[in-house]
């Protein structure tokens, strides 16, 4: 994927009410300063979103993922999505489904789109003092619950035994399903297996997630 | 009159605006009367007994909103009291049900559930709108308990028309008092004394522009800032998951006793604004705030909510044994979760008022937070798939 500053500007042009400010070429990264002033919906619920963001896109994308964080005036306080690191970072979610959910091609816009959704739970937290959606708890913990949803299936071992049978081809689908349901892959966990496989990166960040899930330390 | 600005956002006709679409029309109103009285009448042929019914709570001070339950808009539900004239306590609280139930049954209608305290009776929609009936048997109250209750209660002669009300499970058989007369005529009082504010305001102001306003002007704008107060908390509390919200009875008091403590309120936005800012106070109570700051800064909350010992107390007006606030003590999160909306009430007052938000956007927050539709607001810029997006937590 190819960065410019002009197709970070044409990136949000199928967004409404998000604006960019400013792009700085920095070292390693575009420094890109957001306005989001939009309405927002989940759950039926509105949301109605005033933030000025600074997001930090590294030229590597989507080899790193960027980080992104309220610029000037911090408006969100006491969350518990906010990384405790000196700028207040957002947590978005899991390496592993940011991932999975800015396939097929890791377009920009998808990554703007996850900050609004970010903004807009939020909103909700703050206003009705609950979360309108399923969180994922804290470390390792959080990066078992992913592929737990993922793969749909509370079982650690399981969630190991598919991890392991990864890369998963084509030619693999008539096999038996490795999560142990004695059905054919096909009928089971092949989508999920596959779209893993598909992505180099996807593939390296599962491998790298299975080393620490083995750890029984983390179970 | 008041409230409407030359130019720009007009609040307070938004509000009224709102208040159409939750009210109850008059032909819905007169259809549950209709249903209730010949149930009723079943019931009184069918068990033989004498009885006196009437309306109770929100249908019976008017106060009555479309309800909304678990993010949907759900039936009306109508309380008729019925009281046996010919029995007394000395009966069994499980024998009277009983014999509900028998009536019920040979009147024919074979729709209805037994709960503890009452009967429910579902209708089929008629016009778009369910309607169902809850039936809640009693008998008049006993000479121990009014005196009891005499003792408790400001106003006295409300005490006289209270009843017993059968509340019946496998592991309890027992009365529990109640008072809806007296309620619904310390209501009227309420209002009465309402409308005589509203003379007494106008004859202040000798203004001929102002035109003359119907009887009940004053008891509607009351009744009005009560059914938009409660539809407000019915979607709140939808959506906050909490545990359990403000009861009707705990908001109509509320706003019954400070419209008349303060001065006269020119529109429902007015008055709804100076509840709000009252209702504030509460939780600088909870945080240690002196009564009598709050007094001197011109509140008037602390007359009608006291805080002792940790304690809050308002006693319903008609029954002085029954603290309308006792779940606030005996769960400090019901409190909490009370304070948390009253935040978010003032957060929507004051963007019904701000300079900074564009008047479409005024309609969507109010409209909104009543979980409206309305025909010419846009839909949101994003749809957020709650299924899909979950934080990690960083701690």
């Amino acid at each position: 994927m190819i960065l410019s500053k002009n197709s970070i500007l044409q990136s949000i042009n199928s967004l409404s009410g998000i604006t960019i400010k400013e792009i700085i070429e920095e070292k390693n990264f575009y420094k890109i300063v957001m306005c989001i002033s939009c309405s927002s919906q989940i759950n039926g619920v509105k949301a109605f979103l005033d933030y000025k963001i600074l997001i930090k896109l590294p030229y590597s994308y989507p080899k790193s993922l960027p980080t992104c964080y309220e610029y000037g005036e911090k408006k969100i306080h006491s969350y518990h999505h906010i990384n405790p690191d000196k700028v207040g970072s957002f947590c978005l979610g899991t390496e592993m489904e940011l991932r999975y959910r800015l396939l097929p091609n890791y377009a920009i816009s998808k990554y703007f789109e996850l900050i609004v959704e970010y903004l807009t739970v939020y909103s909700y937290y703050q206003k009705y003092h609950t979360m309108p959606v399923v969180e994922r708890s804290h470390g390792n913990k959080g990066i078992l619950e992913g592929y737990q949803y993922l793969f749909k299936s509370e079982n650690r071992m399981f969630v190991l035994k598919l991890l392991s049978a990864l890369p998963v081809k084509n030619k693999d689908k008539n096999l038996l399903c490795p999560c142990g349901s004695s059905k054919k892959m096909k009928k089971c966990h092949y989508y999920e297996l596959h779209k893993i496989s598909k992505s180099r990166l996807l593939y390296n960040q599962a491998m790298s997630d299975l080393e620490i899930l083995k750890d029984r330390r983390n179970s | 009159m008041g409230g409407t600005n030359i130019m720009g956002y007009k609040k307070n006709e938004k509000i009224n605006e709102v208040l159409a679409k939750i009210d109850l029309t008059k032909t819905q109103r007169e259809r549950a009367k209709e249903l209730y009285t010949n149930i009723c009448k079943s019931i009184i042929r069918t068990s033989g007994l004498d009885i006196n019914f009437y309306s109770q709570g929100s249908f019976a001070t008017k106060t009555a909103v479309r309800p909304f339950k678990d993010g949907k808009d759900r039936s009306y539900d109508v309380d008729v009291i019925c009281e046996v004239q010919n029995l007394d306590k000395s009966i069994t609280p499980s024998k009277l049900m009983d014999i509900f139930e028998e009536a019920i049954d040979s009147a024919g209608y074979h729709n209805y559930t037994r709960w503890e305290k009452c009967f429910t009776v579902e209708y089929a929609k008629i016009d778009d709108i369910e309607f169902t009936i809850d039936i809640i048997p009693s008998v008049a109250e006993s000479f121990e308990t009014l005196e009891k209750i005499r003792q408790e209660t400001e106003r006295i002669e409300l005490v006289e028309t209270s009843i017993a009300i059968p509340d019946v499970a496998p592991s309890y058989n027992k009365w529990i008092s109640n008072n809806p007369l007296g309620y619904k005529a310390w209501f009227e009082n309420q209002t009465q004394a309402y409308e005589k504010k509203y003379e007494e305001f106008r004859k202040g102001i000798f203004d001929s522009t102002i035109e003359e306003l119907p009887e009940d002007a004053a008891t509607n704008l009351m009744r009005n800032v009560i059914k938009i107060l409660k539809r407000l908390r019915d979607v709140y509390f939808s959506r906050t998951k909490a545990q359990s919200k403000p009861s009707s009875i705990v908001i109509t008091t509320i706003v019954a006793k400070l419209a008349n403590k303060l001065s006269y309120a020119q529109d429902e936005f007015t008055l709804l604004n100076l509840v709000v800012s009252e209702l504030q106070q509460l939780e600088s109570f909870s945080r240690g705030k002196s009564i009598q700051k709050s007094l001197n800064e011109g509140f008037v909350i602390s007359e009608i909510i006291a805080l002792d010992n940790d304690q809050w107390i308002l006693k319903n007006p008609a029954n002085g044994l029954d603290n309308i606030l006792s779940s606030w003590n005996e769960e400090t999160q019901v409190a909490k979760d009370f304070f948390n909306w009253v935040t978010d009430l003032r957060n929507l007052v004051e963007s019904q008022t701000s300079s900074n938000i564009e008047d479409i956007q005024k309609s969507e927050m109010l409209y909104d937070s009543l979980n409206l539709d309305f025909s010419s607001i846009k839909e949101a810029d994003f749809e957020v798939n709650s299924a899909k997006a979950s934080p990690w937590r960083v701690k």
